[in-house]
């Protein structure tokens, strides 16, 4: 059913090598402890197998030569004071370890999301860079992912190399045979569970896609704007079919890939078996020859054992690294990418009181890239628009006419990609594009709710808050009444996803909320995209009025559907086939008796109709 | 439902029994796999002991050929059935219940549950919170109901393991030291096998128990680290929400990021849990976890 996707090589920017320092780098700049305590991890874990690997065979000897009691007890006593002392230090070295790698993850995560939040808005509609965005937040976003994982892989590979080294030294008495059939089983054992760990990898996206679905059913059930549709139509049954079906499949994917683990065990069972086989007629071969005692043998033989780990510990730790390498590289495609707009360079925009702002649309053209190998959608072509200080302007059409886009060229949240759009006469291009957005206050048809006090959404911001000011803006929008009702006051926290204790806001709360907000800004240009889409006429009239009331002396765009709430507006255009239809008063729109006339009789006929029955 | 503090022993236990008879119910194969997968892993590592304590008792002894050989035979022979027997069951266990297939299982049972309600029922802010809270107890260190099926895991394997080593160790008692060893046949008295045999219950007991206070913390601190991963949700939301992209922009709310993130402050180096990992948590804590076990350890030494 899902076809077989593999990962396709293909050159990497900056490879990982270059990875693992950025990581190094990172916690030098952060957390330093991380690198020190990675190695001193390293060093412990090397000890404490040492001493264990000692231990055995020093008092079996003790006890073959016949030694005194009080030697035996010093050696008893000095390898358990060793290995006491050196397993607690390495166990309290791993727990505190891990706040901060954590730390480092978080960094570098809080990193991603900057650049995400201040990234260009047209990189939103580039796959290749949201796609990025996902691959680095799944790097990122578990203590299990290469963001942090990658600390223990370097550990590891410490510890193996120089464990690797240290028994390649005690094992230099051993027949050279005994070690290269070591070296020999290690790498064929590794060789097998690569090609089965390979094939997890090369699978990994039809594991992805099933769990995936598995995971969409289970949230529909949770889904609250699906609850009366589950109900109504019945879709209980189905969606618990779906569930099994999918389930099925996952369960199915897990039985491969552990039949494809078992082939690997069988291996690791036959080299193991051979190994072992040579090592002991060796040693036996070498008791018997009397070279050597028990003590040796037991000695020889758990070296023997160790080195093969060893070997596939610094086998799998490369190999390992190179996958979280490889995952890293996501992480730092994403945050270097370029950006369209000047984000952080740009001519430096201030706001000045007094000023007065004209906006100009000069000959813009405007397409969406299409996607899927459809061609582009035009939605502008050649458009001319000038929004003079102060005017109230408002923006009316059909669904799918460019109302939207239309806000989004002004805002700057795109570019076209014909003609300018010009601030005062100068393109708004050459500005630091953050700047140019201190200009303008909107409320959109969607809203970003902040998981904080109300203060806080207010005045969009934790530390610098003025209070006076949020109160002042809260009663012109006309949600002092409720929020003073409230036990938290100002300090109420919003969104109950994040605070348990959380209070929810109506639609029509939230709706002042965000009035309240733009006040707060005092910007000297406002946008509003319909913001009242949900709200009954009469409400969305009501709260129209208030920006209306609110926003005097303002630059204003306000955009509807609902021709009425928008009349007070000193112009208004008319949206059509990318092109501005008509443009007027209210009244000289309907004086003209063309399609303005038409929409809005038939909005009145509908209302009033409405009200009849 | 009542807070934990406040719930007795009794009430505990039943929980727990109900939990575990509602997992059981459901998907036995998940226990019958992970009890043989448990018992396999604690009993196996002490037949390959005893089989290779054999080989050198023959060693440091008389070193006879045959003997040495058949030993060897022996122990590579059980070794690879007890290999195999750990490969299957392991696999078979591994393939229905990877991590992700408890977390579906786990979720299926809120699924149904959910899609059994009334609207109106399923609809009720005490509903949708109770839902939160289970799903944010999951999610958070994949504690909840799922816990029973580790605990299970745990619970089986410590008591396997106890099991192969109160076996082995009985002919530790059984073998006193020899009369011309001095001062060591002091071990031979009554009152000092009682000694270690109540060290090595003692080594039971306190390991775990150390455990439990070593983790207090993370329980202690439970309800900030919950806030730190609701945050992290949130923030995610915040970056890359489509219907918070224009807001995000036009009011600069990246800053949020810096302001009002807690998690580092709940995970990172300044933590709670990292203070009390670096004092009392950990230094005492996992130094005295490995005390009782060295001690018995020695105990052992000197007996043999």
């Amino acid at each position: 059913m899902f076809k077989k996707v593999t990962e396709r090589k293909k050159g990497k920017k900056y490879g990982v090598f270059k990875n693992s320092l950025f990581m190094l780098q990172e916690a030098k700049n952060k957390v330093p402890s991380v690198i020190w305590l990675a190695v001193l991890d390293g060093l412990l874990a090397v000890a404490v197998s040492m001493i264990e690997l000692y231990i055995a065979p020093t008092i079996l000897e003790k006890l073959e030569r016949h030694s005194t009691l009080s030697e035996l007890l010093y050696t008893i006593l000095f390898f358990t004071a060793g290995i006491t002392i050196a397993s607690a230090a390495w166990a309290y070295v791993r727990i505190n370890m891990m706040h901060g790698r954590i730390e480092v993850r978080i960094h570098i995560m809080n990193k991603v999301r900057y650049k995400m939040s201040t990234s260009s808005y047209p990189l939103r509609d580039k796959q290749d860079f949201m796609d990025l965005l996902v691959k680095a937040c799944d790097t990122l976003n578990d203590n299990d992912k290469a963001g942090e994982a990658i600390w223990n892989t370097f550990t590891e590979l410490l510890q193996n190399i120089l464990g690797f080294v240290i028994y390649l030294y005690l094992l230099k008495s051993v027949d050279m045979v005994v070690i290269l059939v070591t070296i020999a089983t290690a790498v064929l054992g590794y060789i097998v569970n690569y090609y089965v760990n390979e094939w997890n990898y090369q699978h990994r996206k039809e594991d992805e896609e099933i769990c995936k679905r598995v995971e969409y059913i289970l949230n529909r059930a949770e889904d609250r704007y699906l609850a009366k549709d589950i109900r109504i139509f019945g879709m209980w049954e189905w969606l618990c079919r779906l569930q099994d079906k999918y389930m099925k499949l996952y369960l199915d994917f897990c039985g491969r890939r552990e039949k494809r683990y078992f082939v690997a065990d069988l291996a690791d069972l036959v080299l193991g078996m051979l190994r072992n086989g040579i090592a002991y007629a060796y040693l036996l071969y070498m008791v018997l020859g009397g070279q050597i005692g028990a003590a040796e043998f037991l000695l020889y033989f758990t070296a023997v054992s160790g080195f093969t780990a060893w070997i596939n510990g610094i086998m799998n730790g490369i190999s390992t690294l190179h996958r979280q390498g490889l995952e890293l590289e996501s992480v730092r495609e994403f945050l270097d990418y370029k950006e369209i707009f000047c984000m952080e360079e740009g001519q430096l925009l201030c706001q000045e009181p007094e000023r007065d702002y004209t906006i100009e649309l000069r000959d813009v053209t405007f397409r969406y890239a299409g996607s899927g190998g459809e061609p582009a959608k035009e939605v502008f072509s050649h458009l001319n628009l000038t929004i003079h200080p102060g005017e109230k302007l408002a923006v009316v059409g059909l669904n799918g006419a460019g109302k939207t886009t239309l806000v989004k060229l002004i805002c700057g949240f795109y570019d076209p990609d014909e003609g300018e759009v010009l601030l005062n006469g100068v393109n708004i291009k050459v500005y630091n594009r953050r700047d140019y957005y201190k200009l303008i206050s909107g409320v959109f048809q969607d809203f970003s709710v902040v998981a904080a006090t109300v203060a806080v959404n207010v005045a969009q911001d934790a530390f610098q808050i003025d209070m006076e000011r949020v109160q002042d803006c809260v009663g012109k929008a006309g949600l002092k009444k409720k929020i003073e009702t409230l036990p938290q006051k100002y300090g109420t926290l919003l969104d109950r996803d994040v605070h348990i204790k959380a209070v929810e806001l109506s639609g029509g709360e939230l709706q002042r909320l965000m009035i309240a907000r733009l006040l707060y800004k005092d910007s000297p240009i406002i946008v509003l995209d319909e913001p009242t889409a949900a709200l009954d006429p009469i409400a969305e009239n009501d709260i129209y009025q208030k920006y209306n009331e609110l926003t005097k002396g303002k630059s204003a765009v306000f955009i509807s559907h609902r021709l009425a709430s928008t009349r007070f507006c000193d112009r208004i255009l008319l949206i059509e086939d990318g092109k501005i239809a008509e443009e007027g008063t209210h009244e000289e729109l309907l004086g003209n008796g063309k399609r303005y006339t038409e929409l809005f009789e038939m909005q009145s006929r509908y209302y009033q109709e409405g009200e009849l029955v | 439902m009542k807070e934990n503090e406040k719930m007795t022993w009794k009430e505990k236990v039943q929980l727990n029994r109900r939990a575990f008879f509602l997992w059981y119910r459901e998907y036995p194969a998940l226990f019958v796999s992970t009890a043989l997968a448990s018992l396999f892993n604690a009993v196996f590592p002490y037949v390959t002991l005893y089989f290779s304590a054999q080989l050198l008792n023959e060693l440091a002894g008389a070193r006879r050929r045959e003997v040495l050989v058949q030993k060897v035979v022996i122990l590579l022979v059980v070794e690879a059935v007890v290999l195999l027997l750990k490969a299957v069951v392991f696999r078979w266990k591994s393939a229905i219940s990877d991590w992700t297939c408890i977390h579906f299982y786990d979720r299926k049972r809120q699924f149904d549950k959910l899609l059994s309600m009334d609207f109106s029922d399923a609809e009720l802010p005490g509903t949708q919170a109770l839902l939160a809270e289970v799903q944010q107890t999951a999610r958070w260190r994949n504690y909840g109901i799922r816990r029973i099926y580790t605990q299970f895991e745990e619970f089986l394997e410590a008591l396997f393991r106890l099991l192969g080593g109160i076996a082995l160790s009985v002919s530790l008692f059984r073998l006193p030291v020899r009369a011309n060893a001095g001062g060591i046949t002091l071990l031979n008295h009554p009152l000092c096998i009682w000694l270690l045999i109540l060290l090595l219950c003692a080594v039971t007991f306190l390991s775990p128990w150390l455990d439990t206070i070593g983790k207090k913390c993370v329980i202690e601190c439970e309800e900030e680290l919950k806030l730190g991963n609701r945050f992290f949700v949130f923030f995610g939301a915040l970056m890359s929400e489509d219907k918070r992209a224009l807001d995000v922009r036009l009011y600069g709310q990246e800053r949020f990021f810096t302001q009002l993130n807690p998690i580092e402050d709940d995970f990172g180096t300044r933590s709670k849990l990292a203070r009390f990992s670096r004092e009392r948590g950990g230094s005492l804590v996992r130094h005295l976890q490995r005390y009782p076990g060295s001690l018995a350890g020695l105990f052992i030494c000197l007996s043999a």
